[in-house]
This record gives C-alpha cells, structure tokens and sequence, in this order.
C-alpha cells in the first residue's frame, strides 16, 4: 500500500512539474499596447456568474503568463504550450463575486524566444451586478442550405462549460426518421411552458407544459402553413405564431450566398389547451410574420411588408417575381392590442415605417421591463441572417427613440437576439468573426439603454470555437434548464401522432 | 528436403508413391503465402489504391479525440477513431496498400494457425478464405464503400476482424498448450496433392479477381478524383479509356481535365454518353442519395465558386468534415477573398497529418493576395466566375451546364468555349448557333465547334459554314456521318453499335446516339427540408 502511495506521490510530482509554472516574472519591459488575444475579452461589462474568460494569446510569444486582479482576490495563470490561458474554475468565480459592481484587473506577461519578458498594457472588465439568466439554449447546425443531417437543440450553462443536448434528432441517416428542429421558443424564459417544430419525418409542433408532453399539427385547411415563428404569450397559454409560404435561393456570386423569401404569411394564435387556432391577419396582399408579445400581453408587435412588387400588373404572385426583385421587399413594425378575455385584436398600428428609409425590419422582442423593443435592420427582406447589412437597434417604446447598438453592431450579420429575465443582458448571433459561421455573442444592457462591447460565448478552449463547424442558431436564454430528457422527447415525437388542431375563425 | 522426425513413418511411406515434384509442405505453404502477398500487393494496390485514398480523402481525422469529436461530432467514438486513424496511411495508395495486405496476411497467417488441426493441408487452403471474404465484401459495398456509410467502417471491420481471429488464435494457443497437445506436422505432399492444391489456389485467384474487382466506373472515378488533386489533367482524361459505359461523375470529371488543358470543343466527345441510370445505383433497392461529391468539383472548375461552396456544404452536412471538402471550400473562401472564413478551414485542416503542405500554401495566399494570380489552378477557375449575379435557380441543374447554356457574359475566351461546349452536351443548337457569333473572325475553331457548324450549313443549304475556318476534312466527314445515319433512322440502337468505331468522337454521332437513354430518377430520396 505503501509502494502504491509513493507511486501516486510520485505520478502527481510529475504531472504538476509539467504544468508551467504562474509565476510573475521580476524582470520585464513594459509596453503601453494591448495584447492580442482572442477571443477579444479585453474592455468588457461581464456578469458576475460567467464561467472562465479563457483566451488564446495572440503575439508570437514563448509563454505567457496573466495575473488577474480584483475584490481583494488575485489570479495567476500560465498559458499551456499554444498559450491558451485557461482559468481555474473556483478561483475565477470567487474573484467575480467579490468585485461584483467592479472592475477587475489584468495584466498580461509573455515570453519572447530569447526569454525576455514583456508586460503588456493592463486591462480591466467591469463586473456587472446584475447576473446573467444561467442558461442558454440554442440549435447546432451547420450553415448549410437546404439539407440538414445531424442536429440538435442545446442547453449551455453558462457559468460552467456544460453543454447538453435537449433534443437532437436521428444519428443515423434513415429516411423514414429523418427530421429537422427548429425555432425553440420559452414563456418568459421559463421551461415549463416551451416548444419547437419538428419538420419532415416525425413532423409536428412539440409543446411542454410542465411535465406533459405533446405533439401537434398546426396546419389547418385555412392556413397557409404549419406554425413557423412563435412567440408564447407572457401569462396565458397561447402561443402566436407567423404561417410562412417561404422558399430560398443562392447567390451565384459574392460573399452574401443565401436569399430566403416569403411568397405569403399571415399570423394566427394557438390555444395550448383547446388545440385550437384562431387567424389573427388573413391577407393576401400583406406579409405579417416574427411576431412578439409586450410585458403586459396586450399587445402583439409584427413585421410587415406590402410586397408591390409582387402584387402590381397582371401576373399572378409568382416565385419569380419575387426573387426578381428581392431587394426590394421591406418590412415594417408594427403593434396589434390584444383582448385577453375576448381573444381578440384591435386595428394595428406602424410603430416604425422602416420601408419609408429603404431599410427592414424583422425579429422584435420586447425588453422585460417592456420599455425597450430590439429589433434588426436589414437593407431588404426578412431573413437578415444571411444579409451582411443587419444590425442590432433599439426603440424606446416611451420616447419612441431609435438606435443602432453601435458597440455591439459588428461589419457582419448581427441577428437573432433575446434578453435576459432581468433585461440587462442581451445575446445574439453573430457571423462577425469570419461571415459564415453564427456565434452567440453577448452585450450588457443599462437602465439608461445604453450597451456595451459584446463578448462571444466563453468556452472551456477557444479552439472550440474553430474547429465547432456548426452555427449557433436561435440564441435563447433562460432562467432554468429544460427538464424535460431528449429520451422523453423522443419518444413523443416518434411514437406519437401529430395531434390535428381545429380551426376557430 | 526437410522432414519432422516425429514423421518420418509417413514421409517414408509418402516417399513410396510416385511423385513428379516431391515439394514439402512447408516449402508449398511459403511459396503459397509469398504469392499471396504479392498477388495481394499488386490486386489492392492496382483495382483498390485510389479508393482507399478517397476513403482516407472522405474522413476527418486529429490525434486529438476530443478535437475529432468537435470537428466531426458526437458520433465519432473509439472504433472509428482508430478505423479513421489507420486510414490515414492511405494518404499515399502504396502505404494504404500495404497496410491491408499486411493485415490480410496476418489474417490467413493466424486463421492456419487456428485451423492446424490434423495433417491434412486443406485447412491450410482454407485459412485463404477469410482475407478473400474480405477482398469479396469490398467489391460488394461498391459506392457504398466510400460514400453511404463512414469511411472508416471498412477498417474498423478489417481490424475487428483481425482482432477476433488473433483471440481465437489465443485462446486455442492456450488449449493446446493446457492439453500438451502439439501442433500436427504435415507430410510431404504428393504431386497430386501439390497440382490439386495449386489448381485450388489458381482458381481461387482467377475468382477472387473476377469478383472481388470494384465497379469499373468507381474505380475510374476515385482515380480521376486522385488525379484532379494532383492537377495531372492528362491521366485523369486516360483514365476513361476502355470504359464502356462511363458514369455522369466519370464524364464531369473528364469534362474537369479536358476545361483545364483546353481540349473541351476537341475531346468532348470521345467517350460514349449514354448513362444507364440518372442516379447511380449502390444494390437493387439503394441509390446514392447525394452527387454533391463530384457535382462541387464539377462547378468549381467552371468558375461557379458560390455554387460549388454550396454543394460542398451540403456534403459536408451530409457526410461530415472531411480532408476534400475543407481543401475546397478553403479554396472557394480564397477566391470569394473571405479570408477570416478560409483560415478558420485551414486551422480545422492543418490539424490533420499530411496536409500541412496545403494550409502553408493557403495561408501564404491570405497573407499576400497578390500571389493568387501567380496559381495556375485558381487563376484558372477566376478566370470563368459569372460576372453578373443572379440565383443559381435561374438555371437548369447541373448547374456546370445549365449556366453555361444561358451565358450571355464571360471573363475569358473560355467562358465563351465552356459555354458552346455545353450547348452541344445539351443538344442546344440553336443556342449554339447563337454564339457561334462571337467565333467569327477566328484563324482556329475546335472540332466539335466545327462539327456543329458544318452540319448547320449542310442542313440548311445556306452557306452558313462559310463564314467560319471550317476544315475541308470535317466537313467531308459530316457529309458522310449524315449519308450513314440515314440508313439506320429507324434502328437507332444498331446504328449507334455500328457508326460507333468510325464516328464515335463526331458531334451528329453525339447528337443522334448520345443520351439516348433517359429514366425518372429513381429511389432518389433526399432530406431537402427548405429553409434550414
């Protein structure tokens, strides 16, 4: 036992002397510059409950070494032979905590080839006070086309690197059970109220309550499609959802690739406990679509486009038509009250006339506290994932002010958004760092509605992020996990019938 | 002659009968196994050499297992991490090759010793049949070899293979050795035994490469593929060579090397046209689902960058990451100059063995991209980018023709000749004829241009040919092809077998006999789900 002991002793001895030592080198030349690192943490707003900020030093350098400060706690972590930094859970989350509503410290040494060390320009990241919703669920996909294969939706904590799987579809490729996810979507980012679409094999809408479980098909003979965008409504249960009659094309050159279009879309609401759905908009002439609830649920705010350009003449609507002139299909935001006992909708209103400036807008989601509405901007149409032209913008719904979020906007696509419960924090995707792949990236939101520079989401190795080769979809945070097991959701979504609602006009 | 003692009764009464060629058994069995090697070496290197490259081309692989998790996924566990590590000696075709042998070798090796049980030497002859099953099976998987199940399945079943005949061999070992049984020695043979032994092996080797051959277009087809990678352009063309009826991929890939030596209105039609099935065909009942892994090549070297980046997702969503699909969409990312995009490729690739040489190339040209138009192979491709943007739904699928047939603006000259080219694939003559137009004032026309011309001037009287350099020889020829064709109008199938060897490369051969043969594209399934 002994001898096993001293083995052990011994094994450990040698493990902890290949680790690179932390320690702050007492000669150095000082440089008034930044390190490079990356991911970019540098100059941030944080929440206090984040997981380890690791990063990858980017100057050309022997060893680094980063000594972080704050609260009263100190940190010092030496890079791994790619001079990755990687933070020790315990420690980093105790010094958050301590400089809560403060800012912490770091400062960068490396190591050139002749063993001369630099210190680089220290930086600090302001520690908010207030926490980030502890969960953020999203879909992996590559950004593929039109085929899909494996997939999944996700559930990230985001104060450690555990990342798992909601529901991912068939590992194995067989027709008969090949299905796709999409569009996950919470009642005010809780999970027990929650759904997502299963498309193809399998088909239909999944929708949780509580513990229960159930599969509907939302296609009525009156509606042009299935449910495609939801927005689940703040107290009761009824979900709006958009019905799209949409189809893509691809660019045969330049770096935007992917054109999505509707040919029609209208709204509807869909009662969760009489199965039911009601049209909200039937018309021909307008595409109403992305629907979002204010805090009160009073009020339904959607995008809506008059497509002339498909209307006017004689020629019936036409694919073609559309995709002949699809850079000039805008969309505006608009709001509808809502009755709540009464079920019913009053005469909607344009809050922003987006098309007036040859912009569009699309995706609105009402800040928690209800005061803000972010939304994206595009140049034209409606799905600005794939337009390098959207950006984040905010309406204050009591001013009635709008503005870009210049600091968190980036050159490339910035769409999907939601916030967090407490509304100060926002994620979003983001293609910002090479035009093809989404990443969530994150932004700290004020009283006064001003944001912060963005941060992607931290990961135990930022080589992740590289060698990931699937798109971040639907950033969606919530305030608990899905309990709900993917075995439970398989086994509704094979072995159950899509149950048909009815039509309530 | 070297006996056992143990045997020497029997070796005394063998030596009783007449033989021809007294031979020992040992000698028999070494002389057996060295030509099993070398037959083996020569059979996987010649019929298997470039499959297994494309295998190896088709499978992800880092040391790194949780890295090979993140880049190929979840589904990637211990078997097919070392499946996809030892397919990486496949890189270069001979160490692929050698490396099967060796463990087809050490199959029969192990299988005699397991089935060593008596005196007879059939059990030796017998320890031949599980590394010729393995031959067989991989003849039978056909497309599905590479392309419908994980590239590395084929070593993972390989080594399992092995691995179980080695634990047979070791718990027999471990029998005999606990009963004291020793191996049974194995009399010298006589000369019947030795010409009935080697006729047995003879035939067997005569069936095993009669069945255990690949489909004779896979084989064609992974070596263009091998070939269009190393830009040798005039073995890819060689390899159609007594092909009798080449498949789509096979044509596309011709098609490839004939664009880039600039043979295409020359060459074009050469090789027969007449694909059995619109889709190619795996068993009975099964088609390969996708033809994004010829289709991407196909409309990279004509130019269609965003098109063929798009197949190449597609692919890629479909089969995984892989070696071929990140060199080419680093190469797409690298002329569509999204250089963020193209780096992230060649982080993901040069974590791989052996494709350093690529991502240092590469990364050069992000650097410096200037140095793109020092690249023969990507000045080539610019060279033929559309230069008007529209959706690729404009056009009739494949795209690498059906753009082509439309085109009313190019960079090059080659544009304009990819474009004739593909008006006569497609039997678009007066499309063709339109753009003859532009050959006006041309010291030389291709022949297939010419063909085409010349059979509009004869057919309409107009004098139309005369304002083209039209050889006096290839009209002479039409004129005749014209006379023959006649006479079988009403016999199309014996016409084409007939004409075949005399005007077999003429456009009007083409024209009349070329793909004839049209079916609806059965069994083709796909998960086309729209908008993603």
């Amino acid at each position: 036992m002994k001898r096993i002991l001293l083995y052990l002793t011994l094994l450990s001895g040698l493990c902890l002397s290949c680790k690179k030592e932390a320690v702050i080198p007492e000669k150095f030349t000082y440089k008034e510059q930044l390190p490079v690192i990356w991911p970019d943490y540098t100059l941030l707003t944080i929440p206090p409950n984040i997981a380890p900020m690791n990063f990858k030093v980017k100057t050309e350098a022997e060893a680094a070494i980063v000594q972080v400060t704050g609260g009263g706690k100190e940190i010092i972590v030496a890079g791994d032979d790619k001079n990755t930094i990687q933070f020790p859970a315990t420690s980093w989350h105790s010094l958050l905590t301590a400089s809560k509503g403060d800012a912490i410290k770091f400062t960068l040494f490396t190591k050139d080839k002749n063993g001369a060390w630099t210190r680089w320009q220290s930086y600090a990241n302001y520690v908010a006070k207030e926490e980030i919703d502890p969960y953020l669920s999203y879909r992996l996909i590559e950004p593929g086309y039109e085929l899909y294969r494996q997939l999944g939706i996700y559930q990230r904590n985001l104060g450690t690197f555990e990342e798992t799987p909601i529901y991912e579809n068939n590992r194995a490729y067989d027709i008969k059970d090949n299905h796709c996810i999409n569009c996950h979507t919470y009642q005010n980012r809780k999970t027990g109220n929650m759904l997502f679409h299963v498309r193809q094999a399998h088909g239909g809408t999944v929708i949780v309550q509580g513990d229960k479980i159930k599969k509907v098909n939302l296609k009525t003979d009156s509606t042009i499609s299935a449910g495609v965008y939801p927005a689940w409504h703040p107290m009761l249960n009824k979900v709006a959802f958009s019905v799209n009659k949409t189809g893509q094309s691809f660019h045969l050159i330049g770096q935007t690739k992917i054109e999505v279009l509707d040919e029609a879309s209208d709204l509807i609401i869909y009662d969760v406990d009489k199965d039911e759905v009601t049209p909200i908009c039937k018309t021909p002439d307008l595409f109403e679509t992305f629907p979002t609830w204010n805090k009160a649920g009073d009020t339904l705010f959607y995008c809506v486009a008059k497509p002339k350009i498909l209307l006017e003449g004689n020629d019936s609507i036409g694919w073609k038509r559309a995709i002949a002139r699809y850079d000039s299909i805008y969309y505006d935001l608009m709001a509808m009250p809502y009755d709540m006992q009464t079920n019913t909708f009053g005469t909607p209103a344009v809050i922003f006339p987006a098309s007036q400036i040859h912009k569009s807008i699309t995706l609105p989601r009402v800040s928690p506290d209800g005061r803000y509405l972010l939304f994206t901007l595009g140049d034209f149409g409606q799905f600005h994932i794939w337009h390098k032209s959207s950006d984040l913008y905010v309406i204050d719904l009591l001013t009635k002010s709008i503005r870009p979020l210049s600091k968190a906007n980036s050159p490339e696509v910035d769409s999907y958004h939601s916030w967090s419960s407490n509304g100060r924090w926002i994620v979003f995707s983001s293609r910002r760092d090479d035009g093809s792949y989404t990443r969530p990236y994150f932004t700290y939101f004020n009283e006064k509605g001003g944001e912060t520079k963005p941060f992607i989401l931290p990961v135990e190795n930022p080589e992740e992020h590289i060698l990931r080769l699937k798109s971040y979809n639907i950033p969606e945070l919530t305030v608990e996990p899905v309990r709900i097991t993917p075995g439970q959701f398989k086994d509704v979504i094979y072995n159950s019938e899509a149950k048909k609602v009815s039509l309530k006009q | 002659m070297k006996t056992h003692p143990k045997s020497k009764d029997t070796t005394s009464k063998k030596k009783e009968k007449r033989t021809i060629f007294p031979l020992s058994f040992s000698r028999f069995r070494i002389s057996l196994q060295l030509f099993f090697l070398v037959f083996t070496v020569l059979f996987v290197r010649y019929y298997y050499g470039e499959i297994l490259w494309k295998m190896q081309d088709l499978a992800y692989f880092t040391s790194s297992f949780s890295e090979l998790q993140q880049v190929a996924g979840s589904q990637i566990n211990i078997p097919v991490y070392i499946g996809r590590f030892f397919l990486q000696f496949c890189y270069y075709p001979w160490l692929g090759t050698l490396f099967v042998t060796l463990v087809l070798c050490l199959m029969q090796g192990l299988t005699e010793r397991i089935l060593r049980f008596d005196s007879s030497y059939w059990w030796h002859l017998a320890s031949y049949l599980p590394p010729a099953g393995i031959l067989v099976y991989m003849s039978l998987c056909n497309y599905n070899f590479i392309y419908e199940v994980d590239p590395s399945d084929f070593f993972i079943w390989l080594l399992a293979s092995l691995s179980v005949i080695i634990f047979c061999w070791g718990c027999i070992s471990v029998v005999r050795r606990v009963a004291g049984k020793k191996r049974p020695e194995v009399a010298p043979m006589s000369s019947k035994e030795t010409c009935l032994g080697g006729g047995v092996v003879l035939t067997g080797i005569v069936l095993l490469t009669l069945f255990a051959r690949p489909d004779e277009n896979l084989r064609a087809m992974t070596r263009m593929q091998y070939f269009t990678q190393q830009q040798e352009w005039d073995k890819v063309i060689d390899c159609t060579e007594g092909l009798s009826a080449p498949t789509r991929p096979v044509a596309a890939y011709r098609s490839i090397a004939l664009v880039n030596t600039n043979q295409l209105g020359e060459r074009l039609f050469e090789i027969p046209y007449n694909y059995p099935k619109l889709v190619m065909k795996i068993s009975d009942d099964t088609y390969l689902q996708n033809d994004y892994f010829y289709t991407a090549e196909a409309c990279f070297y004509s130019g269609l960058i965003n098109t063929a980046y798009h197949h190449l997702m597609e692919f890629m969503t479909l089969e995984g990451p892989s070696p071929f699909t990140l060199r080419l969409m680093t190469k797409c990312a690298v002329l569509n100059q999204e250089w963020e995009l193209a780096e992230r490729y060649l982080s993901v690739l040069e974590k791989m063995y052996f494709q350093r040489g690529f991502t240092e190339k590469y990364r050069n040209y992000i650097a410096h991209k200037e140095l793109i138009s020092k690249d023969p192979e990507l000045v080539s491709v610019f060279d033929l980018e559309p230069v008007v943007n529209t959706f690729e739904q404009s056009f009739k699928e494949p795209l690498f023709i059906g753009y082509y047939i439309n085109l009313t603006k190019g960079k090059s000259r080659r544009s304009l000749d990819l474009s004739l080219a593909a008006c006569l694939y497609a039997k678009e003559l007066e499309a063709f004829l339109v753009r003859t137009q532009a050959l006006r004032g041309q010291s030389h026309i291709a022949k297939h241009f010419q063909e085409a011309i010349a059979l509009e001037g004869y057919s309409s009287g107009n004098g139309f040919e005369k304002q083209f350099p039209i050889s006096p020889l290839v009209t002479e020829r039409t004129k005749n092809l014209l006379m023959e064709i006649s006479k079988y109008m009403d016999d199309k199938e014996k016409g084409r077998d007939v004409l075949r060897k005399e005007y077999g490369n003429h456009f009007l051969y083409y024209y009349i006999f070329g793909n004839m043969v049209s079916s609806p594209q059965e069994g083709k399934e796909t998960n086309k789900n729209g908008v993603n």
